[in-house]
This record gives structure tokens, sequence and C-alpha cells, in this order.
């Protein structure tokens, strides 16, 4: 062996020698290697090779015929990598294959997972993030992150390292195995927040959270994965650039929307992925379900839409949160839509603050988690429909401001003109439309706040000299306030308008006609079924006739039957109601596209009517029919939608059917409560009918508490004579019965058969349904013969006013059936 | 080790495969056409930007090398006994036998002589595995050509020694 100590001397000889004569080099070498044998012996070898050598080691070598056959890159079973020996994969992804290896060269076996760079995706970007991940791990030490152990390169350059080996089962997977139920599966995600928490703590963020990166060990231990995406928040330490094209590898459906836009991401950006985390583990399915929607819509989507609530979308029975009363699911819900905002800064500043709020959820305590305001939503709104807004905003400039001096130059034929013109405009094109799909307003403004600007305006000296243009802007804004459903505000601006419209244009004058029209529309709200009548029975032809003539727009002429249709049906005049309707249909054709809603809602309410007899079978299909269609169309987001999924539930719910009623009925709701007011009557006839399903499924406090709402809500707006009122008083019974508290159930449904005797005619089914309740609460009493007759009569008005085999008629027997067996009588 | 190796590593592999895929039947294929393609095919599609040409060979022969050796180990494991045969009955054994018993011997000799001179090392892997020319190399290695010329004699002379 040569030491390194000789090399210098021997390299220096042989370069002295090398290139003199051959015959020169041996006496040169005797002389210089100085009796040093060793060194001779080496120098000499080495002169000679090189005399031998030639141009051998000029050219590359041959390449053998295989070349190129290399047998498997990654490591197999038995590799050595390091001191571990594989065992096999785990698994393999774009970043990084993952094999189960042994460490057995000590004392002990150690079992250690070991993640690398998979030999076909190596790329400068891969083995940099590679490289990233593995400094990140080394910096975290947690019980809930799977902790780094060792590191190096292998033969062919690739990085890797060893991890500790976890263990577990992902997440959600062993969540429904173990079948867990709510407050264990929160007890896991607090877990995860630990972890997220510590990590951050380290300016560390994920960025890659979802369930597939969180195991659950089988002592129940969280342990979280997978950094390989994750960032250094330090600002003392730069981010090497890990994207290429602005894009980063992570799962979308997990993604926070300041990460699908490619912005900056922070320690907020793993609270919504916690958001979405627990979504799921909660209702069972993701926040949004896009089927087979194009990449870029379900990335919009993901950016404009709130997610409908975990309990509303929740599979009722089988969905984990379905277990919690309504009102404990609501705060849960307010939790993880809190951490599901679209705006970083109005999540949870914290993991540890989710968590912490999860924690006083399980103990019962109130949580921190708020729900977005009604006018929040609906600045949202406005914010995501510019284009719309600025026009409102246009328009309210030009007729509250500049108008009232245009209008003052111009004479008598122009100004009328100029008035229908500007009001038209804003009437239909704009604040009606906007309204209907949930509000619109100027700038930042709600809808809500821009009719109460523009109220304001109203009553200022700009029109004092023109009351009547003033009044037409009254019945506008009245009437954009009904259709968001502030009833009041609406009320007080329509019933001004009239007070100008009749002295000054008299009572037959279009204008003062619309304006009634709307009060119509009020009083059916404030169940004065009597006014609307009188307003119908008087104007409904020159309705009619002005549509004809083109002066009225062929949807409004379809609202106004709609409406009347409503005032008869709640008088018990069904005949009236479906000739109504069907004249609204057949004006179809007519209806211009951006208006077709209108004919959707005549649709719904034919749906009802079939329903009102009893043909439940039909009802289904055309609801059914229907309701696809909505969704099919530009319908899936609206009013419209929700009356039809809201009618679905309602025939679902009487053909027994409660797990699918519930589901539609809350997803009608959900609709209902991101358009409307939160008092918006129809979110609360929806409410009514969940708690009916609530009592039907015994889940009676869930129910109480809806029908307290709901009634209520019902109280606050509608005289007792709302159709409405009886059947939400009976329900109330039913469930009050079903609480044991008799005598209470009897005075409540005693007060519901009144209101139904007094309001419908002699057997109309809605009274003898509740004649029905009343019954079975009597025979529950011990009341036979009283119960007796409410039993015999309502079955007797079913047969009459129902289809033959219908579930209310077979009730109505069962009922009377049940009460000659506990009074041990022979059925007559 | 230079993070861009495993890169280089991969790339140089997956284009022998390509080639062998492609059954070539002419002898064109060698280990400078391998990396030469290999530069290109980075540059051009991969867009791997490198400091210079020159860092590119460097990592370049080092990974050709590996690839040869280990292939030729791989071979050779299978082969044993009958590469045996032909060491008996050939006059200059290595030479004529398969090229993967020279690969081996070389770069077992390069590895001793890296040992004592590692720039005369390197300068064999950029010459031997990479098909550099002196001037090339010596541009790669920073030094001289003269200075690489003596380096190459000395280490010529070394294989020779070791190889037989």
């Amino acid at each position: 062996m040569i030491s390194n100590t000789d090399w210098p001397r021997l390299r220096e000889l042989f370069d002295q020698l090398v290139d003199l004569p051959r015959a020169e080099q041996a006496p040169r070498l005797e002389q210089l290697s100085a009796g040093d044998a060793w060194l001779r012996e080496e120098v000499g070898s080495l002169l000679a090779a090189s005399r031998t050598a030639g141009d051998r080691f000029d050219r590359v070598p041959d390449l053998p015929d295989d070349f190129g056959d290399f047998g498997p890159d990654d490591p197999s079973v038995g590799t050595r990598i390091g001191p571990y020996r594989i065992a096999r994969e785990i698994g393999r992804g774009g970043m990084g294959a993952v094999f189960e290896a042994f460490r057995d060269d000590d004392a002990y076996t150690k079992r250690v997972a070991i993640k690398m760079v998979p030999a076909d995706r190596v790329t400068p970007l891969v083995l940099k993030r590679f490289h990233h991940e593995r400094q990140i791990l080394a910096r975290l030490e947690h019980k809930n992150i799977a902790a780094l152990l060792d590191g190096g390169v292998t033969g062919d350059g690739r990085p890797w390292f060893a991890m500790e080996c976890v263990e577990g089962e992902r997440i959600d997977h062993y969540c429904d195995r173990q079948r867990l139920g709510v407050r264990d599966r929160l007890q896991l995600v607090r877990q995860v927040c630990a972890a997220v928490h510590y990590a951050h703590q380290n300016l560390v963020v994920h960025r890659d959270l979802k369930p597939s990166n969180v195991l659950v060990g089988p002592n129940g231990t969280v342990k979280l994965l997978d950094f390989g995406i994750a960032k250094l928040v330090d600002p003392g330490e730069p981010e090497p650039d890990l994207t290429e094209t602005g894009t980063l590898p992570m799962t979308t459906s997990y993604a926070s929307p300041e990460q699908l836009r490619g912005e900056p991401v922070s320690t907020t950006s793993d609270l919504y992925s916690l958001g979405v985390l627990l979504y799921e583990l909660l209702a069972g399915r993701p926040p949004y379900l896009f089927g087979n929607l194009p990449i870029l819509e379900i990335r919009q989507r993901m950016l404009e839409e709130t997610p409908l609530a975990p309990s509303l979308v929740a599979e009722p029975n089988t969905a984990p949160v379905s277990e919690l009363t309504r009102t404990r699911a609501g705060e849960l819900d307010h939790i993880v839509l809190m951490a599901l905002r679209k705006e970083p800064a109005r999540r949870y500043a914290s993991a540890e603050q989710l968590a912490d709020d999860l924690l006083r959820f399980t103990a019962g305590q109130p949580v921190r988690a708020q729900p977005d305001s009604f006018g929040y939503r609906a600045t949202k709104f406005a914010a995501r429909n510019r284009a719309a807004v600025a026009a409102v905003a246009v328009i309210f400039v030009t007729l509250v401001g500049g108008l009232a001096v245009t209008l003052g130059q111009m004479r008598a034929g122009e100004r009328e003109r100029a008035r229908t013109d500007v009001v038209n405009r804003f009437l239909q094109e704009v604040m009606l439309a906007n309204a209907m799909d949930g509000g619109a307003g100027g700038g930042q403004r709600t809808i809500s706040d821009a009719l109460d600007a523009a109220s304001v305006r109203l009553v200022s000296e700009e029109l004092a000299g023109f009351p009547e243009v003033r009044a037409t802007l009254q019945q506008i804004i009245g009437t954009s306030y009904l259709s968001i459903g502030r009833y009041q505000q609406g009320e007080t601006h329509l019933q001004a308008a009239l007070a100008t419209q009749l002295p000054l244009l008299g009572e037959d004058h279009l204008e003062t006609i619309k304006t009634g029209r709307s009060l119509a529309k009020v009083a059916l709200v404030r169940a004065d079924y009597a006014a609307a009548e009188a307003f119908f029975v008087r104007h409904l032809d020159r309705l009619r006739r002005e549509e004809r003539a083109g002066r009225l727009p062929t949807s409004s002429l379809v609202e106004s039957l709609n409406d009347y249709a409503l005032g008869r049906r709640a008088v018990g005049d069904a005949e009236a109601a479906e000739a109504l309707l069907r004249e609204a249909l057949a004006l179809q054709p007519r209806v211009p596209a951006v208006a077709q809603g209108a004919i959707k809602v005549i649709e719904t309410l034919l749906i009802l009517v079939q329903l009102d007899q009893g043909k439940l079978d039909a009802a289904e299909a055309d609801a059914r029919r229907l309701v696809e269609r909505l969704r099919a169309g530009p319908y899936t987001a609206s009013n419209e939608m929700a009356a039809g999924l809201t009618i679905l539930g309602s025939i679902l719910m009487e053909q027994g059917r409660l797990d699918e009623s519930r589901a539609r009925l809350r997803e009608a709701e959900a609709l209902y409560r991101r358009i409307f007011d939160p008092d918006y009557l129809p979110t609360h006839d929806n409410l009514r009918l969940q708690a009916q399903v609530a009592y039907l499924d015994g889940r009676t406090a869930d129910g109480v508490a809806l029908i307290d709402q709901v009634l209520a809500n019902y109280r606050k707006f509608s005289k007792p004579q709302y159709i409405s009122f009886a059947t939400a008083l009976t329900v109330q019974g039913q469930l009050l019965y079903a609480q044991g508290r008799l005598p209470e159930a009897e005075r409540v449904m005693g007060e519901a058969l009144a209101l139904r005797r007094e309001n419908l005619p002699a057997g109309h089914f809605m009274a003898a349904l509740t004649e029905g309740a009343l019954g079975e609460l009597l025979v529950a009493a011990g009341r036979y013969a009283e119960a007796e007759s409410l039993l015999v009569a309502s079955k007797a008005a079913l047969r009459q006013s129902q289809a033959t085999a219908n579930p209310r008629t077979r009730l109505a027997e069962a009922r009377l059936a049940a009460l000659y067996r506990a009074w041990g009588k022979p059925a007559p | 080790m230079d993070q861009l190796f495993p890169v280089v590593y991969g790339k140089l592999k997956l284009l022998a495969r390509k080639h062998l895929r492609a059954e070539r039947g002419d002898h064109t294929l060698s280990p400078t056409a391998l990396v030469h393609e290999a530069f290109l095919r980075l540059v051009d599609q991969d867009g791997v930007s490198w400091e210079s040409q020159s860092h590119f060979y460097g990592i370049a022969t080092l990974a050709m090398r590996r690839i040869l050796v280990d292939h030729a180990r791989r071979r050779t494991a299978g082969k044993r006994s009958r590469q045996l045969q032909v060491t008996l009955d050939d006059a200059s054994p290595i030479a004529s036998a398969d090229p993967s018993a020279e690969i081996l011997a070389v770069d077992e000799a390069l590895a001793e002589l890296a040992g004592h001179d590692p720039r005369a090392a390197r300068l064999v892997t950029l010459r031997y595995f990479g098909g550099l020319t002196i001037e090339e190399a010596a541009k790669v290695m920073a030094v001289s050509p003269a200075t690489a010329k003596r380096d190459w004699i000395l280490a010529r002379a070394w294989l020779q020694r070791a190889l037989g």
C-alpha cells in the first residue's frame, strides 16, 4: 500500500522521469529514489506500464449489448438503505415513495418508514421539495406528528429519510369503521389541531391537511404526516421557491380559497383545511359536491359559495352529526363554517382556538363561533354581482338625484314617458331580478341597506314637487322589500304610495293598481284573505287586459294569479285556485326567459293542489321531475328550487319516508336562509314541515324547538287565520302530546280546530286532519265518546275529499279502529 | 454530492432504456453520445439550468460511471462462470471479453487512485466514462490543459499497471 504521505514523492518522481528516453529512466530512478526500494519499485512499474498503455484508455468502453436493462430502480424487498432493510412498499405518490423497513443491526429490531423520491420522479423541483420536507420535519417534535429519525443519500444520489412508522388508519376510515360518535370524532380532531398548532408555533404551515395525511393509531393517537409541501413562515429564513407554475400539488377539496387563487398562504389556510376535514367527519360528505363539473367551475364555486351547514346536508340517521339535537348541531355548524370562511381573517385565529371551541362544545358550554349575519351574506352577494350592483347604483342616482331636476324642465306628457321609462327599467331589469336572486346593493351595501338608503332619500325634499314620481318609487321599493322578506318595511312604503296615488291618480290608474297588487301580497302574508280577495275581484280583469296590451309584464300577471290562487286555497276554494294556476301556466310562452321563475312557482303550486286532493303518488312524481329540471337549469340555488324541494319534502313526509324528507327540507332551508331575510315566511313554512318530520320521527325535543320558532314568526306577521298557523298549532299539540303534556296539547289542538272551522268550509280536509289528531289525543285521555265523534267526522271528510288509497284516509281509519279497540266496543 | 446528480443519473438511465427498447442495430450508442443527449434533453425539455456546461459534465460523467459500473456488476454477477472460461482461453483476456469486466476493473483501480490523487482519478472519470477530450476535461476541472495532460499520463499508467 502507498501511504498518502508517500504519494507526492512518487508523483514527482514519475512526472520527472516519464518524459525521459527509456534508457535514461532506470539510472535516474536509481539515483533519485535514494535507496528507497519501495519507491523505486512503484515508480518503475508505473513507468513500464506507461510505455505499454498506449491509447487503451483514450476511448470510452464499448457498451454491453444489454446496456439499458437495469432492473428496478426503487429498492425491492431486502435491499439495504443506510442501516435499514426494506420490507415492502407502503405507498407512492408524486412527491415520494414510502417503504416499510427495519433496522436490525441493533440489539433490537426497529421498524421505520423510509421515504425517498421515486426514481421516475427525480427532477430538481421534487428534490428541492424533498430536502425541504426533511428540514421541516427536523424541527418538529410532537406526539401527534410522525418523527424524523434518520436520513441519507442512496447510491444513485437520491435522498431518503426515515420516519417513525405509524401503525394506523386514515382518520375518516377509522371513525367510520369504529362507528365513532360526534364526541369521539371531535376528540380526534382536537388532536389534529394540537399537532397543527404546534407546527404553526414552529413557523411551519402544513398546506396539505386531508384525511389521508392524518392517521389514527390503535391506541387512538393521531399522527399527522406528510409535510411534503409544508412551508416555513419564518421571515428570517427565505422560503425556497417550490412553485414552478404558481400551483402546488395540494388536494383541491381541502385547499383554502387563497391557495386556490395562488395567493400567499398563512397558518389560517391550514385552519380552512381543518374545517373541511371536520365537515367531512361530521356530515359524512365534503362541503362541496361537484360531480362532473369542469374544473374551472368547481374552482369558481369554491371561491364564491358558502358551503351549506353540515347538519343541513348530512344524511339523517347515518351521518354522525344526525345524532345531535338541532340546537346542538347548529352550534357545531357555526364552528365548522367559521373555520371554512373565505376570508382568512374571519376564521379562527389559531388551531388552538378551534380546538378550544370544540372542547367547549363537547363540555356543553357556549361556543365562540358566530354565524354570518344575513346582512353579511347579502353584502357578499352584492360583491359577487358587481355589474348588477353598479347598474342599481346608477339608476338610483338618476332616479333620486337628477330626476327631479330633469322632470321639472319637462312638459307633462314627456314627464310621464320619462317616469315610465326609468321606473320600468329600474323595476324589471335590475331591482326585482336581483332581489329575487338574493339581493344586491350599491357598492359594498346590501340590498337591504340600499333600500333603506333609498327610503331616506324618498322623503327628502328633492322629490317634494313630484309626489307621483315619489309614489312610484315607493311602490318599487316597497315591493322590493317584500321580495326579500322584510314585510313590515314593504307594507309601510306601499301604504304611503297608495296614500299619494289614490287622490292624485285615482283608484283605477295602472300605477295605483300596481301598488294594490303588492299590497294584496302583503294581505296574503298577513292572512287578511278578505282584503286580498277584494282587490283581485275588482282588478284582476284589468291586470289581464293591461298584460295583453303590453303595459304590464306577463310575469307580473302570473304573480298576481299565483297570489290570488293562494288566497282562494287559504279559504278552502281549491277549484278556483286550480283554475287560476292553470291560467297562469298557460301564459308561459309569453314570459321572457329571465322571468320563467314565476312559472316554476306555478308548477310547484299545481303540485300542492294535487297534494291537497290526496294524490300523493302523482304529486311525488311531478315534484321529483320539477326538482330534477331545476337542478339542471339556472335555478340550482334559487327561491324556486327551495320551493320545489320543500314540497317534495312535504310529500315524502306524508309517505313516511322521513329521512329523505328531512334531507330535502333541510336542503331547501339552507337555500332560503342563504337568500332571504330570516323572517321570510316560506322559510318558516319549511321549518314547520321539519317540526312535523321530527314529531313523526320521535325527535320530540327538536320538534318543539322548531315549532316554537315557527309559531313566534307566524304570530309576528300573520293573523291566526293564516292557513298554516292552525297546521303549526296542530303539530305543536302533537309534540306536546308526545311529551305527555295532554292538557296543553288538547288546548292547542282545540284552538287549531276552532280556527279551521272558522276559516274553512265544512268537510275541508285540513279540518279533518286536525280532528284526527285531536281525536287520537282524546283516545289516549280515555274520552272515547268525544273522540268517536271527531274521528268519525274526520274519516268521512277525508273519504269525501281525498283520492282513494291515500295515507291520510288510511290514518283516519286506523285511528278509528284503535279507538274501538281501546274502548272495547265493536266497530259499527 | 451535487443535488442535480440524481436528476442526471435518472435521465441517463431513462435514455439508455429507451435505446435498448428501440433495439439498436448499429453500434452508435456510446457513453459519450448518451451524455450529450442527456444534456440536450435536460436543457431543452426539462428546463434544468446549469451553472455552466462544465457543471453538467462534471455530474454527468460521474453518473455515467456509476451506471456503467452498476450495470456491469449486475451482469457479471450472473455470468461469472462464462467469463472465467474466456479468461483461460484468451491471451488478452480483458480486452476481448465482455466490456463489463474492464469497466469493473477500471472502476476499482480508479477508486484506489482517488485515494492518492483525486484530481487524476476525476480526469479518468471525465475521459473514460464521459468521452471528454483532455482540453474539455481540463475546462471542467478548471485546470490548465498541461496539468490535465500530466495527470492523464500518470492515470493511464496507473490503470495499465492495475489491469495488466
